[in-house]
């Protein structure tokens, strides 16, 4: 808008000459400042563009995507993953790069949605320097990518989406990596979460997607093999604005516990939904974590303090594994970011700190492969040593046959303190 | 003129005539109510097919609405919106949905489709083409505005699948060209109706005006219509039309009736023509038989019979009458020789009159003379003449007045020093507006002429003379001699009364009863005869205007305190208490103060002297209609009100027999009345037997008067707000 009003100004100038000569140093100096804008931290940006116009001196940058919501109710979820990939790029382009060459981000918004989804993955093919593509928080997203992503043959790591199909996916090979819970592991983590609090009758509260169907097939698998029997399963749909009839059948089928599988827009609709319930008419509400990919805490704090809701996480910056790597990595984050007073304040610390992890990991492939060459690359994941990760040491990230880098081992249940910063069960406050 | 051949010369004419201009006159009315008639009928049908397109079209508008709104809900439902999520499965569970739907009602299908952002499928109810990348895309998906197409081919509605707050997904559905004439099918009885677009028809209720119909044209050959647009759905028109023939049946039949009226009417007409002019020719020919047959009768006394119309009634009245007046003609001739010899009588009468006025005119002390309207002379008597020394052959019938009074001036009778005015006032005596008027003239020779005019009905005037030098010269004498009476007679009249006064009051003691009651009689009949001398003087001073009055302002309450102190003594001799009543403070009146001290104590000492012992007189100031009025209130025997206009009269007493009106001399209350009338001002009674009489005057009210430093300065009575 100052760019454009400017030289409209100047025109009325008396001195044409001078005028004309003013336009020209305001358009110069506004394009500058519109190339550094589009520099910073290489966000939104083609590859196209980041070859012609990033590198001068032949050497082309590596490329990796990020295909996830960046936009949309949970663009949190995305900017997340895009934080922990940036800070990593940013240590490795810092230590001399990969294989001498600096790695650069192209950023694709899918909007969580499949269709935006495997476009990107199309166009996203179509870069020659591209290694990998980092997937964001929707499993039926990923789940849609799959065929494009072994017909080009392209590295998806996936930081969030824990849909057990994206890995178990029957291609071979098997280009997707994951570092983050499998629903597998999840289901049966969050129903022995139950169990141990003395809820033996949990009802399933399920997203109508292969998430949903995913988490579904997990949990009824636990619940079959630790031999109890659930209160049945309720489906809902993406955007449904009143999710109450489904958990009145469940509670009227006996739940005593909830099982909730949703993202942030219906998870919150659920809570409500819960909330709005007599106090003693209310059942504790076990969630997956996909109600961590937006902000919806602050959109009803009453609501949050009325229901008994824990959910799913693997890593907590509160409780981390490496303090020394945690501190590390807070460090670079306040100072790209914003100027954070706590590490509770990170937001969705699982897709910052998984997405993180992935990049570290990428880079020793790609160093271990000694090329870009994606096939080469991905069979360098499988064949990767011992890293001592953020998360977790990984001992090694991946195997032949083993795409998930997280187990059992990994989770832990979270609640929100007061403030709505997701703190671990047992931690009573943050800092 | 032969009677027989005039109703067979005048009906053709009249037919001729009349017939044509008629039959001209009601085709053309005729031809107007025809017009009017048809015009009104295109009016009433154009106002039916309006109302029928408005309707019709609000109903082709609210069934594409229907199926809207419906594919709003549709596309709003999250199992819907959640196969855009679920990849995986939205194939086994959204045609299904799709399937169950009814979106425009039980009997028309339509295909449903459901695409994602790039118009590719997602899922359908029908094995359908793919969409991607439609030209609508643009619209529905990056503006989320919904996508309407209607053409020949059918009904195409894209409405937008809102995931996450952004358009990410479309509802397509498609109505083909029978499915689309199925739901907005209409009809309106016999008419036709047709749906339109621009450039196809979408639907059409009669095969008949389909195709004669003519797309864009307002008209179709054979038919009335109108169009109009479909609300909410600008490209769509529908058309109502009727087929003329059955439009205009009923003004085509009232047509028919229209003309078999007007040929009756004809015939009706001329019907009517040929007995009016049988009926108006028939007492004609009678009237004229009759009128023929005086020639021969010579008989002034018959009249002619009608019993035809009016006009022939009137035609014979007339006719009556006018003989009527012919035979009066005749009698009046045979009268005339009589009349003259009344005449002749009369004329012998009135010159005998005449001589008697002359000689009584003649014989009169007073000069006469009478003008006509024209200010001309019409008669005189020598004594007029000579009372002016006019010749008598100068004061003749027809001399103007002005003449008259300038020969008058000639003669030097005129005494005065403006003979102008002395002229101009005679000359306009005839129109100066009053009836009567007196005035006296001095002449030079010392004589005084009363002249006396009375206007007269015509516009004249006559005039009376009266030689009143000696009448005048008596009337100085009498005045004269009563005031040198009344003040010879005061003189002798105060030493007589101030001797007898000595006398009661020092040698008192010494006198025998008899002599005491001799000299208080003598006492007091020389005061009485003071008092007559005094207001005989002040009556001559009113009759003569020589009365002298000082008007200043004068504290009116002031002066009743005066009035009621110096009456007093009085009073209290009658037995009668004086009592001051003030409605106002201090106001002051233009007044001569004596005077009204005078009037005052007049009417107290009346009231006293007419009131019963031990009761009350008061004198009141009061304001009334913004003037100040005394009033003297008593309550004594009271005026008869027959009595009461005579009251003020000179040596008027109410009752002759009563002593207390022998103690005055019956002049007071006419001084009185006369001084309060120089006051501009009138005396009034108000009054009733038995129970007392108010006296009362009023009098202007100035401003006080400005005081001086040494004027004692007074209070005032009340504070005044």
């Amino acid at each position: 808008m100052i760019a454009l009003r400017l030289p409209l100004n100047c025109l009325r100038a008396p001195n044409m000459v001078a005028g004309l000569l003013f336009c020209f140093a305001v358009l110069v100096l506004a394009g500058g400042a519109g190339a550094w804008a589009g520099n910073a931290l290489a966000s939104e940006t083609e590859a196209a563009d980041a070859q012609s116009v990033g590198h001068t001196d032949g050497e082309k940058k590596i490329l990796i995507g990020l295909d996830a919501a960046l936009s949309g109710n949970l663009k949190q979820s995305g900017e997340a993953i895009e934080r922990g990939i940036l800070i990593a790029i940013e240590e490795i382009n810092s230590a001399g790069g990969v294989l001498g060459r600096e790695l650069e981000l192209v950023n694709k918004d899918n909007r969580g949605v499949p269709a935006r989804g495997q476009d990107n993955i199309e166009e996203l093919a179509g870069l020659h320097d591209l290694v990998a593509v980092v997937g964001g928080l929707h499993t039926p997203v990923a789940l849609a990518q799959l065929e494009a992503i072994h017909r080009h043959k392209i590295i998806y790591l996936g930081p969030w989406a824990a849909g057990t199909p994206i890995v178990e996916n029957g291609y071979e090979p098997n280009f997707v990596f994951r570092v983050s819970a499998r629903d597998e592991y999840a289901g049966g983590y969050l129903i022995e979460q139950a169990l141990a609090r003395g809820l033996r009758k949990p009802g399933l509260l399920l997203w109508r997607t292969g998430w949903g169907r995913s988490n579904h097939k997990a949990m009824s698998a636990a619940m079959r093999q630790l031999e109890i029997n659930g209160a049945g399963v309720e489906w809902f749909n993406t955007g449904q604005r009143d999710i109450s009839v489904e958990i009145d059948r469940l509670i009227e089928a006996g739940a005593d516990s909830l099982m909730l599988v949703a993202n942030a827009p219906e998870g919150l609709t659920a809570i409500r939904n819960m909330a709005a319930r007599p106090a003693e008419k209310r059942i504790p509400i076990i969630s997956h974590w996909g109600i961590t990919g937006a902000d919806i805490f602050s959109k009803d704090p009453h609501a949050f303090q009325a229901v008994d809701l824990t959910f799913l996480q693997t890593y907590s910056f509160l409780a981390p594994t490496s303090v020394s790597k945690a501190e590390k990595l807070f460090k670079a984050y306040c100072a790209h970011f914003w100027a954070c007073g706590s590490m509770a304040e990170i937001m969705s610390p699982v897709g910052t700190a998984h997405a993180y992890d992935l990049i570290h990991i990428l880079s020793r492939a790609i160093e271990a492969a000694g090329t870009t060459d994606r096939e080469k690359v991905q069979s360098a994941l499988e064949r990767l040593g011992r890293y001592e990760g953020l998360v977790r040491a990984y001992d090694p990230p991946f195997t032949q046959t083993r795409h998930d880098a997280l187990d059992v081992t990994d989770f832990r249940i979270c609640r929100f303190d007061d403030a709505g910063h997701i703190i671990p069960v047992n931690s009573t406050a943050t800092q | 003129m032969i009677p027989g051949k005039k109703f067979s010369a005048l009906l053709p004419r009249v037919l001729l005539r009349v017939l044509p201009a008629v039959t001209v006159a009601m085709l053309m009315i005729g031809i107007a109510t025809s017009i009017v008639v048809e015009s009104s009928v295109r009016r009433q049908m154009q106002a039916n097919l309006e109302k029928e397109v408005r309707f019709g079209a609000d109903a082709v508008s609210s069934k594409l609405n229907a199926i809207l709104s419906s594919a709003r809900s549709v596309a709003a439902n999250d199992l819907v919106i959640n196969g855009l999520v679920d990849a995986d499965a939205r194939e086994a569970y959204v045609p299904l949905y799709f399937n169950q739907l009814k979106i425009a009602g039980p009997r028309v299908g339509g295909k449903v489709s459901f695409v994602d952002y790039r118009g590719r499928l997602i899922a359908s109810n029908w094995s359908s083409q793919s969409y991607t990348d439609a030209a609508w895309l643009y619209r529905v998906i990056d503006n989320g505005r919904e996508f309407v197409r209607i053409d020949g081919k059918g009904a195409f509605f894209v409405l937008p699948v809102i995931y996450q707050g952004k358009p990410e997904g479309a509802l397509a559905i498609e109505f083909d060209k029978r499915q689309l004439a199925q739901i907005i099918s209409i009809s309106f009885g016999s008419n036709a109706v047709h749906v339109s677009t621009a450039n196809s028809e979408i639907f059409s209720s009669s095969a008949r005006f389909s195709n004669a119909f003519k797309r864009g044209q307002k008209t179709t050959e054979g038919w009335m219509q109108f169009t109009g647009p479909v609300p909410g759905f600008p490209d769509v028109h529908v058309t109502v039309a009727q087929p003329a023939d059955i439009a205009f049946a009923t003004a085509y039949k009232i047509e028919q009736a229209l003309f078999v009226a007007l040929i009756l009417a004809l015939i009706a007409v001329a019907a009517g023509i040929v007995s009016t002019a049988y009926l108006a020719t028939n007492p004609l020919k009678r009237f004229v038989t009759e009128l023929m047959s005086f020639g021969v009768a010579e008989d002034l006394t018959r009249r002619i019979e009608s019993d035809g119309a009016t006009e022939f009634q009137d035609l014979a009245n007339s006719f009556n009458s006018m003989l009527e007046r012919l035979r009066n003609v005749v009698v009046s001739h045979e009268s005339l020789a009589e009349e003259n010899n009344i005449r002749m009588r009369i004329e012998a009468a009135l010159q005998e009159q005449n001589e008697r006025f002359n000689v009584a005119l003649e014989n009169m002390s007073h000069g006469v003379c009478v003008f006509d309207n024209d200010s001309r002379l019409v008669v005189s008597n020598k004594r007029y003449a000579t009372m002016y020394g006019l010749p008598p052959k100068f004061v003749i019938r027809g001399r103007t007045a002005r003449e008259i009074a300038e020969q008058r001036v000639k003669n030097g009778i005129y005494a005065g020093d403006q003979p102008d005015d002395y002229v101009e006032e005679r000359v306009g005596w005839g129109d100066d507006g009053d009836k009567n008027k007196v005035k006296i003239y001095e002449l030079c020779d010392g004589r005084s002429i009363r002249v006396s005019r009375q206007l007269l009905s015509n516009g004249g005037w006559v005039t009376t003379h009266q030689d009143i030098t000696e009448v005048k010269r008596i009337e100085q004498l009498k005045k004269e001699f009563v005031s040198v009476v009344s003040h010879e007679l005061r003189t002798p009249l105060t030493s007589l009364s101030g001797s007898l006064r000595l006398l009661s009051a020092g040698a008192e003691a010494s006198m025998s009863d008899e002599a005491r009651s001799l000299v208080e009689l003598a006492d007091r009949n020389a005061k009485r005869l003071t008092l007559l001398v005094s207001d005989i003087l002040d009556i001559e001073k009113i009759r003569s205007d020589t009365m002298s009055f000082n008007s200043v302002p004068v504290d009116v309450v002031a002066l009743a305190q005066q009035a009621i102190d110096e009456n007093a003594a009085y009073s209290n001799e009658t037995g009668v208490a004086l009592r001051l009543e003030q409605d106002v403070g201090e106001a002051y009146a233009d007044i001569d103060e004596n005077r009204i001290m005078q009037v005052l104590t007049n009417l107290l000492s009346n009231a006293a002297k007419f009131s019963s012992p031990n009761s009350e007189v008061a004198l009141r100031v009061s304001r009334h209609d913004g003037k100040l009025r005394y009033s003297i209130v008593d309550t004594g025997c009271g005026i008869p009100s027959d009595k009461q206009p005579q009251l003020f009269e000179k040596f008027f007493q109410v009752d002759a027999s009563d002593t207390r009106s022998r103690q005055g001399t019956g002049l007071g209350l006419a001084i009185v009345r006369s001084i309060v009338a120089k006051h501009g001002s009138r005396i009034r009674v108000d009054s009733e037997v038995g129970k007392g009489s108010t006296f009362y005057f009023d009098l202007a009210e100035v401003d006080a008067p400005s005081r001086t430093e040494c004027a004692p300065k007074k209070m005032p009575k009340t504070a005044v707000a």
